[in-house]
């Protein structure tokens, strides 16, 4: 989506600074009507950044032409009122103060916010206080970028003039931002249900108003609720936001992905129908049987219940008769094919503008990596590597190094910053990737598709700068979908990776990996000005994180793991091993308990396993629903 | 499809196999009523269960499972019987009872035939009761499997999590501590009290019906939720007011382009030669006709010198109709920028008697005409134009088209160096006059 933005603003540069280009009389080549109008509607079908070429030479004609003024003088005396007034009304410290508007946007978009601040100086000094509530709301996205978020409401509520219901949902939505930054989700599912309000009593004003559809940004309002209802755990209204959000943003992986989010957190939370009640993915059921002499426990088998109604249900049935979209595991499917598709085009159109660049500048990216990895020595691990890069982004900001895209003329700074930006969105859609295949293979052993769910986890292994999450993930589906094809040596294979000397597991990753996934956003932590860094630094603590297995319990769960394989091939005394240690990390885990019991069981030790039952406190004993009337 | 037993299912089904009085070829009917085609697997499985416990069962109740087992898939041939090998294993088993043994043989055996279906007319109890194990021979296994499984299944689909499965069911007799739990003495007689440790088999038997699936218990497996991928930077849509564009007619878009076709070609014409009378004629007639055709009529600036040169007067005509035009003041450059000609005067010259030129616009023409006499190398050349100059400037001095003040100096000096020339002194003096 900000390759959407940054592209609209960059054909709106050059389409925008062609306006006195084409009245240009003296220019010998552009006196034809005709070309002016090729001229200003080139910039639509070429490239983002020969658009950004096209507006530098642009900006330098306009510079020229501020001083040697559009027509000969003596010429537009007599027949000025004549003219159209289009292009009249715009004076040239207008269009300057547009130019540099967007300009500051367009730094933004490629997050180069230290020369987005120092150019938003300028805007104010053309401005002369003209335009002011603009150019307070980029201030104040700088702030909100750099994570100064105190800061960053102080601006926002400097720009906001409440007598305009556009500005006021504009502010009510960016306020709504900033509170989900930190942490407050339902301080800023208010605001944003504000700006909704306020957008739609904008489209009910009589007259109607070309500008209240042009310029709409409901849906872009309604995907940050999405985002904010997923975070408190309500996916099926999260779903419904980015159900209609789609409209605007289809062709963006990362809806998709949420979308798929959104029914994962349904089957998590039971609200996906499946023949297994939630309760029973988190407890192990233990029917009573009799009583006395006779009692009798029968344990039920998690993955017997495990059959899926969801994968019988015919798939092309996605939304429900009112049109809401129905979670499920076929939808969760279908939209990361959605999302995975997206990307791979987004690879490829995105791997052809980069090789013509010239090299020095890719010399210097490269240069600036490596420099960057030595900023973070306690990071030495290679799966790590992707978030060193982009941490160490951040911290090259913050030490104000020369090494961020700064460039002379504004030539070499559109440039450096187009590269550095695409370098961010390289990394960006190598994590969204890699969360697409994650959850894939999980959603393909969900619809029992082992074959599928293994290629897939197969090519989130081979990705490169995987996390040592997903490449866990990776290893323990691609485990599970090979024993579900009957490959038990295979999916040992898998697990036993992580196997150091013997009988241990290591950690399969360490609580950094957590925190990078958690940290990636809050980079730009840097110029410690004043108090405010307290504040802005306590609030990214908890509001990001990630929920995710423990490194203590991800280990736990490769020892139950490697039990279930052992005692599948055979290997009871393995697996019994195995079992015990899973079960010494993570006592009450139903299927640790289970594998374990299975285990007791086929090794005959039936007192055992009915110990570890009645130990295990995730066991629910239920009474056997039975009542014999014995008089009848 | 449920894979367990309802509690009705197992009610009923407990009762058939207390039936023990009842005709064996009885009881199989009665459960073929009571049991739909696809619950048969299911309570099949259930009676396997129960019989691989040998106590939970009475003897008799044994059999009358035996025989459900048997009846149900008697119809096809015993080779597709799903529990034949259970069947047949326990009709082998040397640990077994003689009369279960015998009993399943004779199932095994009873085929259409009259002897056949005299055997399933009686119930177990007689069948018990009237059991005599000498008249009976107790075959192998194998030759059992010979005989009846003719040929060995196809391998079944495996699951690994399941193949290995376990027996789900674990004994966990509640009695006192040190007692012997498999004492009769805790066995709950009808109308006896209850003690503690005391428990009734049939109740536990219906229980198990219900709760017990065939597939058991097997390894589990810990499939960890993927993350939520944390928000992105840059995810939340930040908003800015975006600028206001509002939409532009084009006058140009859907005009009749064929109406001024004759007109373009004569324009077309008209650049590269002069036209006859006639033509000229038709041009003037029809941009008088249709005042927006002058904007449609093929003519640029840049092509304005050419037809200047070739017919002035047509040029005279389109540029008094463009007045209004946002392009007239480039036309305008354009003319004053071109060389100096008769033919350019003129039209200068006609123009500023039918239209308000820009003052500003015939000061730099007359300057311009001024240093082109200067500039002009040819002396029968020059003597022509600065004559045509002079003429031009007398015109328009006459005709209050320019104020003299303005140019004062130029022109005199102008006046001065041509003096040689009589037009120019006639000029000179004129604007001696005036002074």
């Amino acid at each position: 989506m900000a390759q959407q933005q940054l592209y609209q603003i960059t054909a709106k540069v050059a389409k925008s600074i062609s306006f006195p280009s084409s009245s240009l009389a003296t220019d010998a080549s552009n006196s034809d009507l005709a070309s002016s109008v090729i001229a200003s509607e080139n910039p639509l079908t070429r490239t983002l950044s020969d658009d950004a070429l096209e507006y530098e030479t642009m900006l330098s004609k306009l510079d020229i032409g501020g001083q040697n003024a559009v027509r000969p003088a003596g010429l537009s005396s007599s027949n000025d009122l004549s003219r159209t007034p289009v292009d009249r009304s715009f004076t040239t410290v207008d269009l300057k103060l547009k130019l540099q508007l967007y300009k500051v946007r367009f730094l933004l978009l490629t997050r180069n916010l230290k020369q987005a601040k120092r150019e938003v100086k300028h805007v104010m000094n053309i401005a002369h206080g003209k335009d002011s509530c603009t150019a307070l709301l980029l201030k104040s996205q700088i702030e909100y970028a750099r994570g100064n978020h105190r800061k960053a409401i102080k601006l926002l509520v400097a720009s906001n003039n409440r007598t305009d219901t556009a500005i006021s949902s504009i502010f009510n939505n960016n306020l709504g931002c900033i509170y989900y930054q930190l942490g407050k989700y339902h301080t800023s599912s208010i605001f944003f249900s504000k700006a909704l309000t306020d957008t739609s009593s904008l489209r009910k004003d009589k007259p109607l108003k070309l500008s209240a559809f042009a310029q709409d940004n409901s849906l872009h309002i309604i995907y940050n609720c999405g985002l904010q209802y997923l975070a408190c755990g309500k996916p099926i209204l999260a779903a419904r936001c980015f159900q209609k959000a789609s409209l605007v943003f289809y062709n963006w992986p990362l809806l998709w992905l949420r979308l798929a989010e959104c029914c994962l957190m349904a089957l998590e939370k039971g609200l996906v129908k499946t023949s297994r009640p939630p309760s029973e993915r988190s407890e192990v059921r233990v029917h009573v049987v009799g009583e006395g002499k006779w009692r009798q426990l029968v344990t039920e088998d998690g993955i017997s219940r495990n059959g899926l109604v969801d994968s019988v249900e015919t798939d092309d049935c996605m939304l429900s008769n009112d049109g809401q979209p129905k979670l499920s595991m076929s939808l969760a499917r279908q939209c990361l094919y959605n999302a995975l598709h997206l990307l791979n085009c987004s690879e490829l159109t995105h791997s052809k503008p980069d090789l013509p660049s010239n090299s020095s500048e890719e010399n210097e990216s490269s240069e600036v990596a490596s420099s960057k990895n030595s900023n973070h020595k306690n990071l030495n691990s290679v799966e790590s590597k992707s978030f060193s890069v982009t941490v160490g982004i951040g911290q090259v900001n913050a030490n104000g190094d020369a090494r961020e895209p700064k460039g002379g003329t504004s030539q070499e700074l559109i440039q450096n910053s187009l590269s550095h930006y695409e370098g961010i969105r390289r990394k960006e859609n190598q994590l969204i990737q890699q969360a697409v295949l994650a959850n894939l293979a999980y959603v393909e052993l969900e619809l029992e598709n082992p074959m599928k769910a293994l290629s897939t986890a197969r090519s989130l292994l081979e990705l490169p700068e995987c996390s040592r999450i997903y490449v866990f993930l990776g290893h323990v589906y691609a485990a599970e979908a090979l024993c579900l094809l009957n490959k038990p040596k295979e999916a040992a294979e898998h697990l036993s990776i992580y196997l150091s000397g013997g009988n241990n597991f290591e950690l399969p990753f360490s609580q950094e990996d957590c925190e990078q996934l958690r940290v990636e956003r809050s980079i730009d932590s840097e110029e410690l000005n004043g108090g405010l860094v307290t504040a802005k630094n306590s609030s990214h603590d908890d509001s990001q994180g990630i929920v995710f297995l423990s490194p203590e319990e991800a280990r736990a769960a490769l020892y139950a793991n490697f039990a279930a394989v052992s005692a599948m091939q055979g290997e009871l005394e393995q697996a019994y091993n195995f079992a015990t240690l899973a079960l010494s990390i993570l006592p009450n885990s139903p299927a640790a308990t289970l594998t374990s019991i299975y285990v007791d069981l086929m090794l005959g030790k039936s007192r055992e396993a009915l110990a570890k039952l009645k130990q295990c406190s995730r066991v629910r004993f239920l009474p056997s629903g039975i009542t014999v009337n014995k008089s009848s | 499809m449920m894979k367990t037993l309802s509690a009705d299912e197992s009610k009923t089904l407990y009762a058939l196999l207390k039936s023990e009085q009842s005709p064996i070829d009885e009881i199989a009917a009665d459960f073929n009523s009571k049991f739909p085609c696809a619950r048969h697997f299911v309570a099949c499985s259930s009676l396997v269960l129960l019989l691989q416990d040998k106590k939970l069962l009475h003897s008799t109740q044994r059999l009358v499972a035996f025989a459900i087992l048997h009846q149900t898939y008697a119809s096809q041939k015993s080779s597709a019987n799903p529990f034949i090998n259970f069947i047949i294993n326990t009709a082998s088993d040397d640990e077994g009872e003689k009369y279960e043994r015998a009993f399943i043989l004779q199932l095994l055996g009873s085929d259409g035939s009259s002897s056949g279906k005299e055997f399933l007319k009686q119930s177990v109890a007689d069948y018990i009761q009237g059991f005599d194990p000498s008249v009976h021979s107790f075959p192998q296994c194998e030759q059992l499997q010979q005989q009846y499984c003719d040929k060995i299944h196809p391998e079944p689909y495996n699951c690994l999590f399941k193949d290995g499965s376990v027996k789900s069911v674990v004994p966990d007799p509640d009695v006192p501590s040190g007692c012997d739990a498999n004492s009769i003495e805790f066995d709950l007689q009808p109308g006896a009290k209850r003690i503690l440790g005391s428990g009734d088999r049939e109740e536990t038997v219906i229980g198990l019906l219900r709760n017990l699936s065939l597939e058991g218990l097997g390894p589990q497996w810990i499939r960890p939720f993927p993350p939520r991928l944390p928000v992105q930077e840059g995810e939340l849509v930040w908003l800015n007011p975006d600028d206001n564009h509002e939409l532009l007619w084009d006058y140009g878009m859907c005009v009749d382009t064929s109406r001024g076709a004759a007109v373009r070609d004569l324009i077309a014409k008209a650049l590269k030669g002069p036209l006859v009378p006639p033509q000229q004629e038709q041009v003037v007639v029809e941009l008088v006709n249709d005042p927006k055709l002058v904007y449609h009529c093929g003519l640029t600036p840049r092509k304005l010198p050419e037809l200047v040169e070739n017919n002035p007067l047509i040029a005279v005509e389109v540029l008094t109709k463009l007045i209004h035009s946002p392009e007239i003041n480039e036309y305008f450059t354009v003319l004053v920028n071109m060389d100096m000609s008769l033919h350019s005067m003129e039209v200068v010259n006609r123009l500023t008697t039918t239209v308000e030129l820009p003052s500003e616009f015939i000061r730099i023409y007359i300057t311009n005409c001024i240093s082109s006499c200067e500039n002009i190398k040819d002396k029968y050349m020059q003597n022509r134009l600065v004559r045509l100059v002079c003429v031009f400037l007398q015109s328009l001095i006459r005709n209050d088209i320019i104020n003299v003040k303005d140019l004062f100096i130029e022109v005199q000096a102008f006046c001065i160096e041509f003096s040689r020339i009589r037009e120019a002194a006639a000029l000179f003096r004129l604007l001696k006059s005036l002074e």
